[in-house]
C-alpha cells in the first residue's frame, strides 16, 4: 500500500513541477536555441536518474507542448474549414476517431525534428543509428516542441 | 486570405516559422561552422521531412482510419 502511495505522491509532483519546468524551458529554448545542444550532451553524460533535473525532458516537451496543442489546433482549424467547405478533402481527417487523429499529430511532429536529425548525421558522414541519431534528435526535440508553443 | 482559413493563425505562425528557421540555422551552425553547407542541410531536411510526413500519415489514415468511403466508391464504380 506504501508503495502505491509513494507511486501517486511521485506522480503528483511531478505533474506539478510540469507548471514550472514546461514554461522555464520554453523560455530558455526560445532565448538560447543554440545552448540546449551541450545542455542536451551533458544530461546524456550523466547517470539515467540524474537526467533532465532542471529542463523537461526532450521527448515529453515535444508531446506536451507540440503533439497535444497541434492534434487539438489542427483538428480545430480543420473543422472550421470543412463547416466552410463541406466537399472538401479535408472532411476525411475530420471524420476519423481522436486516436487517429493523434497518431496523425504524433507522426507530424516528430517526422521534422527527426529529419533534421538524419540530415545532420548525414552530413557528418557518420552512423544513421540510434544512439548516433539520438544526440541530435534531442535538441531538435527541444526546439520544434517550443515553436509548436507558439503555434498553437 | 483563403475563405475559411481563421484571419489571425498566420499573426501566430509566421513568426513562429521565422523563429524555428533562424534556431535551425544556429543550431546547424554548431556542428558545421559557418559553411554553405547549412543551407543544403536545411534543404535536405524540409524535403526528408515532407516525405516522412506524407508516407506516415497516409499509412496513419488508410491503415488505422481505414479507406475512406469515397476511394471505395471510386474503386468499385458504384455512384
Amino acid at each position: 500500500m506504501n508503495k502505491v502511495i509513494e507511486a501517486i505522491d511521485t506522480a503528483l509532483y511531478d505533474t506539478a513541477l510540469w507548471l514550472w519546468l514546461i514554461p522555464k524551458t520554453l523560455c530558455t529554448v526560445i532565448l538560447w536555441p543554440a545552448w540546449i545542444k551541450d545542455y542536451t550532451n551533458e544530461e546524456y553524460s550523466k547517470p539515467a536518474q540524474e537526467r533532465f533535473n532542471d529542463y523537461m525532458p526532450p521527448v515529453l516537451f515535444l508531446i506536451i507542448s507540440g503533439v497535444l496543442p497541434l492534434a487539438v489546433f489542427v483538428d480545430s482549424l480543420l473543422s472550421f474549414w470543412v463547416k466552410q467547405h463541406s466537399d472538401d478533402l479535408f472532411r476525411h481527417i475530420v471524420d476519423r476517431p481522436s486516436e487517429v487523429k493523434l497518431l496523425f499529430a504524433a507522426v507530424s511532429m516528430a517526422s521534422a525534428p527527426m529529419s533534421f536529425a538524419i540530415s545532420i548525421q548525414l552530413f557528418r558522414r557518420g552512423r544513421l543509428g540510434r544512439s548516433e541519431l539520438r544526440e541530435l534528435f534531442l535538441p531538435q526535440a527541444y526546439l520544434w516542441g517550443a515553436s509548436m508553443v507558439a503555434r498553437s | 486570405m483563403m475563405a475559411g482559413f481563421p484571419q489571425q493563425a498566420p499573426l501566430v505562425i509566421i513568426p513562429a516559422s521565422i523563429w524555428l528557421g533562424i534556431a535551425e540555422e544556429k543550431m546547424i551552425e554548431r556542428y558545421f561552422g559557418h559553411s554553405y553547407k547549412k543551407w543544403v542541410i536545411l534543404a535536405v531536411a524540409v524535403v526528408l521531412s515532407i516525405l516522412f510526413m506524407f508516407t506516415m500519415e497516409t499509412v496513419i489514415l488508410f491503415g488505422l482510419g481505414g479507406v475512406p468511403e469515397w476511394m471505395l466508391r471510386g474503386l468499385s464504380g458504384a455512384p
